[in-house]
């Protein structure tokens, strides 16, 4: 593969059009924009001062006007030489801007704004449709109850904070708590809320299936600084030092396991099972996989957790032969 | 002197898209490169890394004949090929699309989607996403195989690589020509034609082991017309029609996703529907005693040789039930 278009000369195109519709914008507003330093813009801006046609006598060049002002200097081109329109899209920018758009204008609560439809139909009719395009994404988002959804998403735009009644599956309970919410998401299909949560003291995702009951109320969300830690981070459930370490042995047919839970590290064995070590905030969490697997894992460590997968099973077979 | 290699490229950007007729490389010799003989060949070099660097950057440099008295061939730029046409986006639009544009924020295409908007930028759209955005977009990002698989599909050439599927734990080579990448739930594939298998066939890219391997010419196949990438792994995401029904006794307060997905409560006693009688006891099983099926045998009967099996007392079946995720 090649190193890929030249960054410099990529700015260099992008800065003549982008200064030409903005004149007389801020220098220090133009560096931030292009993410470099002043003195790098001023050193691009002197370059492009050399350019143009041949044989380049002062009327032929680009030409344009550093301008002192009272909140720092500003640029306006005078003559961008045909530069002052960007270059059009290359086909992977244009497959990134309509598959990503595509994707996201089906999912799931997006039908309540119809901006980003009439922005993909603009597009379409500017750069043309992408035939045929090499990649596709479909988050596959799904909701049971749209309505749980749109009041999730509205009290986040509306500012305001809410009341949910959550359910936790992995514990079996159904508490009630207040949420500032920050964000939704989409994750392997199921959308997720992400919040600060005042039961919890801590930013906590919740799986927007599993809010049995959302409320918005007439209190401004206010979430602390502090809440905003989840959003750089992929996944939803993030180990910590006091989580349980799991061990498992999983025969060959229960392989696709290792797919859907958050395996830490899988040792391939020469006969087809697996060793695979896994964390869990608690043992109810890892007793229902196990529980699940029905002997098609068996429990290495820790003890507490093999006693417990014991008592559950021998518990429910004694329903069965009273 | 030599001209500085950016100013260069600026110049004959600028010589190019202002040129009425195709410039030949002599002309460009003198005016752009600054340099007396044409037949130079370090110049003749630095011409072609010339070209090649402002093809990558996506400018359309056209090849001409010129009216000369030889063959010589001459290079210009279209303006209309080169300038993006007006988008005239109003805020919210171009709002949506930055937002959308965020699914790349942490994947495979987030240079090229970063590029786009650059260059919608440039052309005097402003693209602040604004606040309170309920919804933020994302992907799980699929690192370098991506890129490598994403280039053999862009160039159409044919990749080898190792695979372990689902039930296997050995890995086979597979040779597939790649059609594209589908992403489906947060998970990669690749869909193409296995050439050993000679049928078109989908790959997990999570289950791929070691390195793809490029093989043969770029073009050395052509993706058929009116492909569906996503037909294979859509095709079983439809509803399963849940036409039997089970009695179910629960412990008093428990068992709450199952209260929750009933179809009749009685008090502790729960009606709730189902496809298939395993599917429902692997299910059901997670809650251990908490609980019990009175009725059908047959989803009894599941759930007991399940809860055995866990106890040691029965040989463990094959695979999740229907309820399962694998795909």
């Amino acid at each position: 593969m090649t190193a890929g278009p030249d960054a410099r000369l990529s700015r260099l195109l992008d800065l003549v059009p982008w200064l030409s519709a903005r004149p007389g914008v801020l220098l220090s507003e133009a560096a931030s924009h292009f993410g470099v330093s002043e003195d790098q813009l001023r050193a691009d801006l002197d370059m492009l001062l050399m350019c143009g046609l041949p044989p380049r006598g002062f009327l032929e060049l680009i030409d344009l006007d550093i301008v002192p002002g009272p909140d720092g200097d500003t640029i306006t081109i005078v003559d961008a030489q045909g530069l002052d329109r960007p270059l059009t899209l290359t086909g992977s920018e244009a497959i990134a801007l309509q598959v990503a758009a595509e994707a996201i204008a089906d999912v799931p609560g997006m039908e309540r704004n119809d901006a980003l439809e009439r922005a993909l139909k603009k597009l379409r009719d500017a750069i043309g449709e992408v035939e045929g395009a090499p990649v596709s994404v479909d988050l596959g988002a799904r909701v049971r109850d749209p309505s749980v959804l749109a009041t999730v998403q509205g009290a986040i735009q509306n500012g305001r904070r809410l009341h949910l009644a959550y359910r936790n599956d992995a514990r079996d309970e159904v508490t009630e708590r207040d949420v500032d919410g920050l964000r939704t998401f989409v994750r392997e299909g199921n959308f997720y809320l992400e919040g600060w949560c005042y039961r919890a003291g801590a930013p906590r995702s919740f799986r927007v299936d599993r809010i049995e009951q959302a409320v918005e109320l007439d209190i401004a969300s206010d979430p602390p600084a502090e809440a905003d830690v989840l959003q750089t981070r992929d996944g939803v459930f993030e180990p910590s030092d006091g989580d349980l370490r799991i061990v498992l042995d999983l025969v060959p047919a229960a392989r696709w396991a290792t797919e859907y839970y958050p395996v830490e590290e899988v040792i391939e064995r020469p006969d087809g099972s697996l060793r695979v070590v896994l964390r869990s905030r608690d043992v109810d969490f890892a007793r229902r996989l196990v529980l699940r697997l029905s002997g098609a894992a068996t429990v290495i460590e820790p003890d507490v957790l093999a006693a417990s997968v014991q008592e559950a099973a021998s518990q429910a077979l004694a329903a069965y032969s009273r | 002197m030599p001209v500085a290699r950016m100013e260069r490229l600026v110049n004959l950007t600028v010589t190019l898209m202002n040129a009425r007729r195709p410039v030949t490389v002599g002309q460009l010799a003198t005016t752009v490169y600054e340099v007396e003989d044409p037949q130079d060949e370090a110049f003749r070099r630095m011409f072609e890394r010339d070209k090649e660097a402002l093809r990558e950057q996506g400018v359309p440099l056209v090849t001409e004949g010129t009216d000369g008295h030889d063959d010589e061939v001459g290079y210009r730029i279209l303006p209309k090929q080169y300038q993006l046409p007006d988008i005239d986006l109003s805020a919210d639009e171009a709002a949506a699309l930055a937002l959308a544009a965020r699914l790349w924020s942490s994947a495979s295409l987030a240079a090229p989607a970063g590029a786009a908007l650059r260059k919608l930028e440039a052309a005097g759209i402003d693209l602040d996403p604004g606040a309170g955005v309920a919804f933020e977009p994302r992907l799980a990002g699929s690192g370098p195989l991506f890129d490598t698989l994403y280039a053999a599909t862009s160039a159409a050439r044919a990749v080898r690589f190792g695979y372990r599927s689902e039930r296997d734990a050995t890995p086979a080579v597979r040779t597939v020509e790649p059609w594209g990448l589908v992403s489906w739930r947060g998970r990669w594939y690749l869909v193409g034609h296995d050439r050993d298998r000679d049928a078109q066939r989908t790959f997990r890219l999570s289950r791929m082991v070691g390195d793809v391997e490029l093989l043969g010419k770029p073009g050395a196949f052509k993706r058929p017309e009116g492909i569906d990438l996503r037909a294979n792994l859509t095709r079983y995401d439809v509803p399963v029609e849940r036409n039997l029904t089970a009695c179910l006794r629960l412990a008093p307060g428990k068992a709450n996703a199952v209260r929750r997905a009933a179809v009749a409560t009685d008090g502790d006693e729960v009606t709730i529907a189902y496809a298939s009688a395993d599917g429902l006891a692997e299910w059901l099983v997670t809650f251990g005693p908490d609980v019990v099926v009175l009725d059908p045998p047959e989803v009894r009967d599941a759930v007991v040789a399940r809860l055995e099996q866990i106890l040691g007392r029965r040989e463990p079946a094959h695979g999740p039930g229907s309820t399962g995720a694998a795909s």
